[in-house]
């Protein structure tokens, strides 16, 4: 494993790549999108072990900070939402770089599920397998947006423009141009069928592992992570 | 524009399985002592609740300390520990790692520990131990219930009706509080909640006798009747007034939500590391830092910055390059 930094000097980011443990039959990158705000912060160990149970399959895997969160270089409130699609764009060419693989799978928790299938749309030839976690629902990023916009309340980036921004490619209406891989995994309640249009849509009932309250903290949503290994090998 | 700090992706340790980041000063800019550790917040990794530790240590970096923020065993990217010590042992034997890479790999030797919460009581334990340790910075730390604390905790309580709820159904810290002492008493023992203050009044025994200068932050916040004074009156018997300097946040939560009170918090931790600090003869230091850079890998392939130990040294698996410049390898000029 090894910890770096990648991207150009403005926008340095912080990467943490593994490389793949088992003998694969073909050349396999996953590329781990966490979520933001202190839903990354309570969401790490399950994305670390979600990144140690693709490298046990087979998977080369890239788990990074968007700008301006996490160990990445930047000021809280520094990110925008164009921003952060490029940096998982940067993340993806610094995946194929490393590992050699032409096309990544792509996972993303909470608003980095949001950001993955974006990133998805306007590149589709670039990703092979997507799994959308528990994406932000339009009223949870007005929530966001309201919580943020509160006096000092995690100095959090423009968060209006970031609730538009998502608003305008929500999954509903662009699921037919996500790629045909592509899972929403869900472990809070059931969707309404409709709302997702034609997207392969699971509910796994699980712990949410974004949410720090004194049952859930630092318990692993195993049957979630192992759906996602499964669906992507 | 000039940065103002710079980062690097550590592995370290025994066996190179725990993980930090290094915050430097630019270059120009003369290294200060002492050095900063900051230390987990429970399970969280190292940029702490609201990323409060990342902007701490890159204020510290720019004002010349360096900073090491970095996962105990077993949290964030570290691994956890193959022998058999109890989480908190683990935790004080991964700062002396902690320490012992800085003192090789950057002449370190005065340090100050940061933690919040778990963290505190991992710096208070560790402190008095290792003699580079100079000062510590406690952020809501543990600290006996008083008298005043539980008057004050219960007029606030009771006009709660879950409060209530509660007591009825014997839960709560009146509760548990209650029944351990009734437990000691009636079983002879010492009370599990004497017995942890009578460990904490040593720890702060200890680490008076080892002159260490100490801060301490209350917030008002998180357990509802905490008091400025609070550790004094816990305390009678240990000389801290006078020593160690408290805070009181009247507003703040545990986590320091607050991004207004979060800035206070930074202002007052930068300004009490700053009165301590002394400026070294910056020509021993740069070098130290130059020796640094060298062996990091700014100079190493693809612009990854590991430092203190290589990837061959710890058997990793070579990876492949790829054709894209890094622009630590454009700044080197590699790729002109």
């Amino acid at each position: 494993m090894t910890a770096f930094h990648f991207g150009s000097r403005q926008r340095r980011l912080f990467g943490y790549y593994e490389p793949a443990q088992a003998n694969a039959s073909r050349l396999r990158a996953a590329l781990l999108c966490h979520p933001m705000g202190n839903e990354q912060v309570f969401a790490y160990r399950a994305m670390r072990q979600l990144a140690t149970r693709l490298v046990r399959a087979g998977f080369h895997v890239l788990r990074f900070d968007y700008f301006g969160t996490g160990d990445s270089y930047g000021e809280t409130g520094e990110g925008d939402l164009a921003g952060w699609c490029d940096d998982v764009e940067t993340a993806i060419e610094e995946l194929k770089d490393i590992s050699g693989a032409a096309k990544v799978d792509v996972a993303g928790l909470r608003l980095g599920a949001n950001l993955s299938a974006r990133v998805a749309i306007h590149q589709p030839k670039e990703i092979n397998k997507l799994v959308l976690w528990e994406p932000l629902a339009a009223d949870e990023l007005a929530i966001a947006a309201c919580e943020c916009s509160a006096a000092g309340v995690n100095g959090g980036p423009k968060m209006t423009e970031l609730v538009n921004g998502l608003a305008s490619s929500a999954l509903s209406g662009n699921a037919a141009l996500l790629p045909s891989g592509t899972l929403l995994l869900l472990t809070a309640a059931p969707p309404p069928s409709a709302e997702f249009g034609s997207l392969t849509v699971e509910h796994v009932t699980d712990s949410p592992a974004w949410i720090e309250d004194r049952l859930n903290t630092g318990s692993i949503p195993t049957a979630a992570l192992q759906r996602i290994v499964n669906w992507l090998q | 524009m000039m940065d103002t700090f710079n980062e690097l992706a550590v592995h370290f340790g025994r066996s190179a399985s725990l993980m930090g980041i290094l915050s430097r000063p630019p270059a120009e800019t003369p290294v200060r002592r002492p050095a900063v550790v900051i230390l987990n917040t429970g399970i969280a990794h190292r940029v702490g609740h609201h990323r409060m530790y990342v902007k701490m240590a890159r204020e510290l970096a720019a004002l010349g300390h360096l900073v090491f923020r970095f996962d105990f065993s077993g949290i964030g990217d570290s691994a956890p520990r193959r022998d058999t010590l109890d989480p908190t042992e683990a935790h004080k034997a991964d700062v002396l790692e902690a320490l012992d890479w800085l003192t090789a790999s950057c002449n370190v030797n005065e340090v100050v520990l940061i933690g919040l919460c778990a963290g505190a009581e991992i710096a208070l334990g560790y402190g008095h131990s290792d003699k580079r340790v100079i000062g510590l910075v406690l952020l809501d730390p543990e600290i006996p219930h008083t008298a005043r604390f539980y008057v004050r905790y219960l007029r606030r309580r009771l006009t709660e009706l879950r409060s209530w709820r509660s007591f009825v159904r014997r839960r709560g810290l009146i509760w548990e509080q209650l029944s351990d002492r009734a437990r000691s008493a009636f079983g002879g023992a010492t009370s599990q909640s004497a017995k942890a203050d009578n460990e904490l009044e040593q720890l702060y025994v200890k680490s008076y006798q080892r002159k260490l200068n100490v801060l301490i932050v209350i917030t008002g916040k998180a357990l509802e009747g905490r008091y400025r004074n609070q550790l004094f009156d816990a305390f009678p018997n240990v000389p801290l007034k006078g020593w160690v300097s408290v805070e009181y946040y009247k507003d703040a939560d545990h986590t320091f939500t607050s991004g207004e009170i979060r800035g206070a918090l930074q202002k007052l931790v930068v300004g009490w590391i700053k009165a301590l600090s002394v400026t070294p003869a910056p020509s021993q230091i740069l070098l130290e830092g130059d020796d640094i850079r060298s062996r990091c890998g700014q100079a190493g392939k693809r612009g990854i910055e590991t430092l203190g130990i290589t990837e061959s040294e710890v058997g990793l698996p070579s990876r492949p390059v790829g054709n894209r410049p890094h622009d630590s390898q454009l700044q080197q000029g590699r790729f002109d």
